[in-house]
C-alpha cells in the first residue's frame, strides 16, 4: 500500500512515474488551460451542455473513475475525479487524447497533473479567479457551479467532487466577497460602464446615449444592459442604418447624426466611441448644451481613439470628461490591485483547504471507526445468544445491568483505539493507523467506504 | 448618576464611537468598521428612546426643555442613518451624520438645565408646530449632509480621483436626488411651522411678533430654500451650483435656531414654560 498523505503536495510531471497500490484512492485532476495550451487545442476540448454530459458518461466508463467532473470553459479544460486507479494518467491521457481528437503524444506536454491537496488547491485557485487570464474575474464562479451541476445531472458526482466544488464555489466567493480581488474595472468598456454606475448608480430609467456604432461601441452597450438594469439608450452613427441595427439589437432608439445635440441635451451620461478623425463634439457646441441642461451635469465617457471630444470641454463647469487614458489609468490600477489582493486570496484559499483536509481525514477514518464499533457490538450480540439460555434466571432488571456492564467494557475497550485513530488523522497519518487497526482487528475491505482511503 | 442621565451618556459615547468607524470606513476602506458602525448607532438609537422615554416619564418635554430639541434632532439623524447603513454604498454617508447627530446630542443635553413644569393652557397648536419645525431641521442636516457629499464626489470626478474613498461614496445623481427631495421635505415642514408659528405667536409676544430675531432669520431660511426650489422645480437647475443654496440654507437654519439663544424657551412654545431645575440630563 502506498505510503504518501492523502495531501502530498507534490505535482505529478509524467504519468509513468508511480508505483501505488491498486487500492489507493485520491482525488485527481488533469487539465490543461491558456497558461499551458494554444487555442488551437483548447478549442478541439470546448464542450458545451449536452456534449459536457454525454463526455462524463464517456469518462467515467473509460476510467472507471468513482467519481468526475468536467470544468470546460474557453480557457481551460480539467477533469476531476475521484479514482482507485493505479494508471489513472494514462486513461485520462487516452480519454482527452480521443475527444480532442489528437495523439495522446500531441497533448501529453500540454497538461498537468494533480493529486490530493494540490487538486484541491488547484480548483480553490481556480474559483478564486486566480488562476483566471484576468485575475479575479467572477464569471469562471459559474462556470464551477455550471460544472458541479453538469456532474450531478449526469449522475457522476458523488460525497467527495460534490463537497470538493462546493467548497470551491465557497471559496471563490469568500475571496471575492472579503478581499478586492474582483473589484474594479479590468477593460476599458468595463471601466466606462462602472465609472457610469458610480455616478448615476442604477442604470435603470437613465438615458445613455451611444455615439459611434462600432465594436467598442457595441461591446460597451452590451455591458451597459449585461445586468438587467437597462438604461435607455440612444445610438447615434453618421452611418444611420448602423445605429439603428446596433439600438434594435438592445432594445435602444437610433438617434440622427444631425439631432445630436438634442440628444446631448437630453442625456444622462455620454460614450463616444466612433472612428472619426477628429472631435466630433465641440467644447463650443457643449457650452449650448449645458445652457440647454441648465447646470445638469453631463458626464462624457470619450473611449475613442482618435478622440471624439475635444479636450476643452473637460473645463466646462458641471461637464465630466474622460478619455481612454483615463479609463485605461483607472484598469491598470485595479489590475495592479488585484494582483496585490492575490496574496490574501491564497491565505484565504490555505485556510479553506485546511478545512475540507479536515474533512476529508473524517471520511478516512470514519467508516473504520464505525466498523470497529460494529465489529464490538457484533460480538456482545454474539455472546448475548450464546449464553442467554444460562441468564434465563436472572430477572430483566439484572439482565439489563449485565447488558450494561459488557457494552461499558467493550465501549472502553475500543476507546483508546479510536481516539488514537482520530488523532491520527487530525496529523495526517490517519491512513496508516486505519491500515493497522484494520490489521489488528481483522476488518473486512468490503465495508470500507469509498472515502476511506485518499491519497 | 440617575437613569436617565445614564442613558443620554451612553447614548453619546454610541454616537461618538459610531462617528469615528463611519470615518474609519470612509477613509481606510474598512469593512468591518462599515459593519460596527450601524450597529452602534442602531444601539445609541436605543438608548436614545430609552433616554426620551425616561425623560418624558419624568415629566420633561422634549420639545421645550432646554437644548432637548435638539437631542431629538440629533435622534432622527442617528436613525435614519441606521437605515440608510443597509446600503453599503449609503453607509459613508454616516462620516457625516453621524458626528453631526453626536454634536446635537452633546449640546442638548449639555444644556438643558433641567425638568420643567410646563403650562397645561398652551395653544393646542404649538406641540405640532415644534414638531414639524424639528422634522424640517432635521431634513435640512441631512440635505447639508448630501450636498456635501454632492461637492466633494463632484471635484473628486472633475480632479479624476477615481480611487480610495470615491468608490465608498453613494453614486452622484443619487446624492443630489435625495439632498434635492429632504430639501423640499424640510422646505414644507418649515412651512407649515411658521404657519402655525404664526398663529400661536401673539400670545407671546403680541402683535409685533413678526421682528423677533429668530423670525426673522427662519424666514431668511425660508426664503433661501424657496429660492432652491424655484431655480431647481421651475427653472430645472441642478449640479453644484444648486447644493450651495442647500449648504447656505442649513447654515442660515443653524443660526435662526441659535438666533436667540434658547429659541425653544423663547419660542411660543417655550413661552408659558417655568423652568424648575430637578436634574440634569448629562
Amino acid at each position: 500500500m502506498g505510503a504518501k498523505s492523502p495531501f502530498s503536495h507534490s505535482p505529478i510531471p509524467h504519468p509513468h512515474s508511480r508505483g501505488r497500490s491498486p487500492k489507493a484512492v485520491r482525488i485527481i485532476l488533469a487539465g490543461l488551460s491558456h497558461k499551458t495550451a494554444p487555442v488551437q487545442l483548447r478549442e478541439k476540448l470546448a464542450l458545451y451542455g449536452q456534449a459536457t454530459r454525454d463526455a462524463l458518461h464517456g469518462l467515467r466508463d473509460a476510467t472507471r473513475m468513482d467519481e468526475c467532473a468536467l470544468l470546460a470553459t474557453c480557457n481551460r479544460m480539467e477533469v476531476y475525479g475521484f479514482s482507485r486507479e493505479e494508471d489513472w494518467q494514462e486513461q485520462l491521457l487516452g480519454f482527452l487524447a480521443g475527444q480532442a481528437g489528437v495523439l495522446p503524444g500531441q497533448l501529453q506536454d500540454h497538461l498537468y497533473w494533480y493529486e490530493g491537496g494540490l487538486t484541491v488547491r488547484h480548483l480553490f485557485r481556480v474559483a478564486a479567479g486566480l488562476d483566471s487570464m484576468v485575475v479575479g474575474e467572477g464569471q469562471i464562479l459559474g462556470q464551477v457551479k455550471e460544472a458541479l451541476q453538469l456532474s450531478q445531472d449526469a449522475g457522476t458526482s458523488g460525497t467527495v467532487v460534490h463537497r470538493l466544488f462546493e467548497e470551491a464555489i465557497a471559496c471563490g466567493k469568500r475571496a471575492r466577497t472579503e478581499t478586492e480581488i474582483g473589484r474594479g474595472a479590468v477593460s476599458v468598456s468595463l471601466a466606462a460602464v462602472q465609472l457610469a454606475r458610480q455616478i448615476l448608480g442604477r442604470l435603470k430609467n437613465h438615458t445613455v446615449l451611444l455615439i459611434g456604432a462600432g465594436d467598442t461601441g457595441e461591446t460597451t452597450a452590451k455591458m451597459l444592459l449585461d445586468d438587467g438594469a437597462a438604461p435607455n439608450l440612444l445610438v447615434c452613427n453618421r452611418t444611420q442604418e448602423r445605429a439603428e441595427a446596433l439600438a434594435g439589437r438592445f432594445g435602444g432608439s437610433a438617434v440622427q447624426y444631425q439631432q445630436v445635440h438634442e440628444a446631448l441635451v437630453r442625456a444622462d451620461i455620454v460614450i463616444t466611441s466612433t472612428g472619426a478623425p477628429h472631435p466630433i463634439v465641440r467644447a463650443e457646441t457643449l457650452k449650448g448644451v449645458m445652457r440647454a441642461r441648465r447646470g445638469r451635469p453631463l458626464f462624457l465617457i470619450d473611449i475613442a481613439v482618435p478622440r471624439d471630444v475635444e479636450p476643452e470641454a473637460g473645463e466646462l463647469e458641471d461637464v465630466y470628461l474622460y478619455n481612454i487614458d483615463d479609463l485605461q489609468e483607472v484598469v491598470e490600477k485595479s489590475k495592479a490591485e488585484r494582483q496585490a489582493e492575490a496574496v490574501r486570496v491564497e491565505s484565504l484559499i490555505e485556510e479553506d483547504l485546511l478545512k475540507f483536509q479536515g474533512w476529508l481525514r473524517g471520511l478516512e477514518v470514519g467508516p473504520t471507526i464505525r466498523q470497529l464499533q460494529e465489529f464490538a457490538e457484533a460480538i456482545v450480540r454474539g455472546e448475548q445468544e450464546r449464553v442467554g439460555s444460562r441468564l434465563s434466571h436472572l430477572s430483566e432488571r439484572d439482565r439489563e445491568v449485565v447488558d450494561t456492564l459488557v457494552r461499558g467494557i467493550t465501549q472502553k475497550l475500543l476507546r483508546p483505539t479510536i481516539l488514537h485513530l482520530k488523532g491520527a488523522a487530525s496529523s495526517g497519518n490517519g491512513y496508516h493507523e486505519v491500515e493497522s487497526v484494520r490489521a489488528i482487528f481483522g476488518l473486512s475491505d468490503g465495508a470500507r467506504g469509498e472515502a476511506e482511503v485518499l491519497d | 448618576m440617575t437613569a436617565v442621565n445614564l442613558a443620554f451618556l451612553l447614548t453619546l459615547l454610541c454616537y461618538f464611537v459610531s462617528s469615528l468607524l463611519y470615518h474609519i470606513h470612509l477613509f481606510a476602506g474598512s469593512d468591518r468598521a462599515r459593519n460596527a458602525a450601524p450597529i452602534l448607532a442602531g444601539a445609541g438609537v436605543l438608548l436614545h428612546t430609552a433616554a426620551i422615554g425616561l425623560w418624558c416619564m419624568q415629566g420633561g418635554s422634549v420639545l421645550r426643555d432646554g437644548g432637548m430639541p435638539l437631542s431629538l434632532v440629533a435622534y432622527f439623524l442617528a436613525i435614519v442613518q441606521v437605515v440608510v447603513s443597509f446600503n453599503p454604498r449609503w453607509a459613508s454617508l454616516g462620516s457625516l451624520v453621524m458626528p453631526l447627530a453626536f454634536i446635537a446630542e452633546f449640546y442638548g443635553t449639555w444644556t438643558t438645565p433641567g425638568l420643567s413644569e410646563h403650562s397645561t393652557t398652551a395653544s393646542p397648536l404649538l406641540r405640532p408646530h415644534v414638531t414639524v419645525l424639528l422634522l424640517g431641521f432635521a431634513a435640512f442636516t441631512l440635505a447639508f449632509c448630501l450636498a456635501v457629499f454632492y461637492l466633494v464626489e463632484s471635484r473628486l470626478l472633475k480632479t479624476k480621483h477615481l480611487r480610495g474613498i470615491f468608490r465608498r461614496l453613494p453614486p452622484l445623481e443619487s446624492v443630489g436626488t435625495a439632498a434635492h427631495w429632504l430639501a423640499v421635505i424640510g422646505f414644507s415642514m418649515l412651512t407649515l411651522g411658521t404657519i402655525t408659528g404664526a398663529i400661536v405667536a401673539p400670545e407671546r409676544w403680541g402683535p409685533q411678533w413678526y421682528l423677533e430675531p429668530h423670525f426673522l432669520v427662519s424666514m431668511v431660511a425660508w426664503v433661501v430654500y424657496a429660492a432652491y426650489l424655484a431655480v431647481s422645480l421651475l427653472l430645472g437647475w441642478r449640479g453644484r451650483r444648486t447644493t450651495y443654496f442647500l449648504i447656505a440654507g442649513f447654515v442660515v437654519v443653524v443660526v435662526a435656531y441659535f438666533a436667540s439663544g434658547n429659541p425653544t424657551r423663547n419660542s411660543p412654545t417655550g413661552s408659558a414654560a417655568a423652568t424648575v431645575a430637578v436634574g440634569r440630563p448629562a
